[in-house]
């Protein structure tokens, strides 16, 4: 599972920049270090109050971040004026809301969240119990232009470290493929269309995502108008008798159908052809599940590994 | 706005941890606005903001988990990634942050005006837009030297950039910032309109 983690990973992998939390803001010009102060020296009012408007930006340097937060922790004042600070910067740069569509295009990207069962622990005593989704998918949908005004773009513009990662075992896994290919003597037409999905440009989507096996890592390759997709997974753990990997197919609003088992040696790695109800074009998201070996109409177990495939 | 301890945004941010998306959700209802606003100031054009600003709630979503609740609030954690998604979307453009354009300004608030359901009440839109005039003018009567670092913070730069680029010592431009602040307080409060 891939939650958490550096938040400098979470502000983009060109910058040293960081959310607030985390400081160490990346500013254009170095850091004017005579400005710097002790703990001592910020304990006043007015030490913290200069230093609210970088707090708002979530651009304070780590040593003054702590210092800062424990203040308007104890500090009704300094709370006020923090509050006083986040209202007129709001209002200065208000820029109106964004399109309804941003927030539509956010709840598509969650919509695999909803779908996956929730195994139920708790997440704070205020509240008796809390979903526990599978991890989040870290490789984000890229919808298709539309006519007219774009749709919000989807993913980031460049690949994540996890993603890069996956592509790289892929390569490694298609060597392996390479063999597996080989024994399918008797199926020319599986042999083409393996080479055909696995030569397409864009049709390599990394599966990085796991709430399974931490190690577990893979590739799907897909084309929009075809049902037949090639799954490549290594790091799965090995199942107990009666149980395999379901691969389920994810749409935009989140309902799932099942697409058979996949096969997984005693290795952790598998390699398969796997075939979903209708074009994979109309799915979002691919996850694999530990099921009972009969098959489940919906997932019940985490989710081993899953990635968007749009 | 009061909300109950379940909605409070470090509840909210530990069942986004916890992978919960309508935590998610409720908090892009309440902070998208100040995310996109600051978003836009920076890139300067609206397309480039919203996607950075799905971008934003969507590192969210994967780093919620790094979130301290005693390091500081939601929003500021929120601004702070929204701020440095823009600093990566210049360096890749290779240019300055820049308030946007006067031109697609107008045509901005002209389209706000008619967008359709996403003005969330109209008679607290007015309220906003009144007290925005009112800061409007309270920033405009203040000494030119404090409105241009406000006007610069507003545009989503910090302290520290702010004095590279006036080439001023950082404490002037803090102490600028802090006058100008509590003169705009005074402003606002004296009219009624103090910040709520």
């Amino acid at each position: 599972m891939k939650r958490g983690g550096d938040v400098a990973r979470a502000v983009g992998a060109t910058t040293t920049t960081t959310g607030g939390q985390t400081g160490g803001r990346g500013a254009a010009a170095p850091r004017d270090r005579t400005d710097t102060v002790t703990d001592e020296a910020m304990s006043s009012h007015e030490a913290i109050a200069e230093r609210l408007p970088d707090y708002v930006l979530g651009a304070l340097p780590e040593d003054e971040l702590g210092v800062v937060a424990a203040h308007l922790e104890g500090c009704a004042r300094c709370r006020s004026e923090l509050d006083d600070l986040l209202e007129m910067t709001s209002l200065l740069a208000d820029a109106g809301p964004p399109r309804p569509e941003v927030r539509a295009a956010l709840t598509a990207r969650l919509a695999p969240y909803r779908a996956w069962p929730r195994t139920g622990a708790a997440v704070a005593s205020t509240e008796s119990a809390a979903p526990v989704p599978p991890a989040p998918i870290a490789l984000p949908p890229r919808p298709r232009e539309q006519s007219g005004r774009r749709r919000p773009s989807l993913g980031p513009r460049r690949l994540a470290p996890a993603t890069a990662a996956a592509l790289a075992v892929a390569a490694a896994m298609l060597i392996a493929l390479g063999g597996w290919v080989a024994l399918l003597q008797r199926d020319q037409g599986e042999r083409e269309r393996i080479a055909a999905l696995v030569t397409g440009a864009g049709n390599a989507h990394p599966l990085t995502d796991t709430a399974l096996a931490s190690g577990a890592i893979g590739v799907i390759y897909t084309e929009p108008d075809s049902e037949t997709a090639l799954l490549l997974a290594s790091g799965l753990p090995p199942l107990p008798d009666g149980e395999g990997y379901q691969v389920w197919f994810f749409t935009e609003s989140g309902d799932q159908v099942a697409a058979g088992f996949f096969p997984v040696g005693a290795d952790g790695t598998g390699q398969a052809l796997v075939r979903a109800p209708r074009p994979v074009g109309d799915f979002w998201a691919v996850g694999l599940s530990a099921e009972p070996a009969t098959g489940s109409p919906a997932p019940t177990g985490p989710l081993a590994l899953g990635g968007w495939i749009r | 706005m009061e909300h109950s301890v379940t909605h409070q945004d470090p509840h909210l941010i530990a069942r986004v941890g916890a992978g919960d998306p309508d935590a998610l959700e409720i908090l892009y209802d309440r902070h998208a606005r100040a995310v996109y606003s600051l978003l836009y100031r920076q890139v300067g054009d609206r397309q480039t903001a919203e996607d950075l600003l799905q971008e934003t709630f969507v590192r969210a979503w994967e780093h919620a988990t790094t979130f301290q609740p005693t390091r500081g609030r939601v929003l500021p954690w929120l601004l702070g990634i929204a701020h440095n998604l823009a600093l990566n979307e210049h360096r890749h453009r290779r240019r300055r942050p820049q308030a946007p354009p006067a031109q697609e300004r107008e045509t901005a608030e002209a389209e706000l005006a008619n967008r359709p359901g996403d003005t969330p009440d109209p008679a607290e839109e007015a309220w906003r837009r009144q007290r925005q005039a009112r800061l409007g003018a309270a920033l405009a009567g203040l000494p030119a030297a404090q409105r241009a670092v406000i006007d610069l913070y507003a545009t989503g730069y910090t302290q520290q950039e702010i004095a590279t680029m006036l080439r001023e010592p950082l404490g002037s431009v803090k102490s600028r910032m802090r006058r100008g602040l509590l003169r705009m307080r005074e402003v606002l409060g004296a009219q009624g309109m103090g910040p709520e």
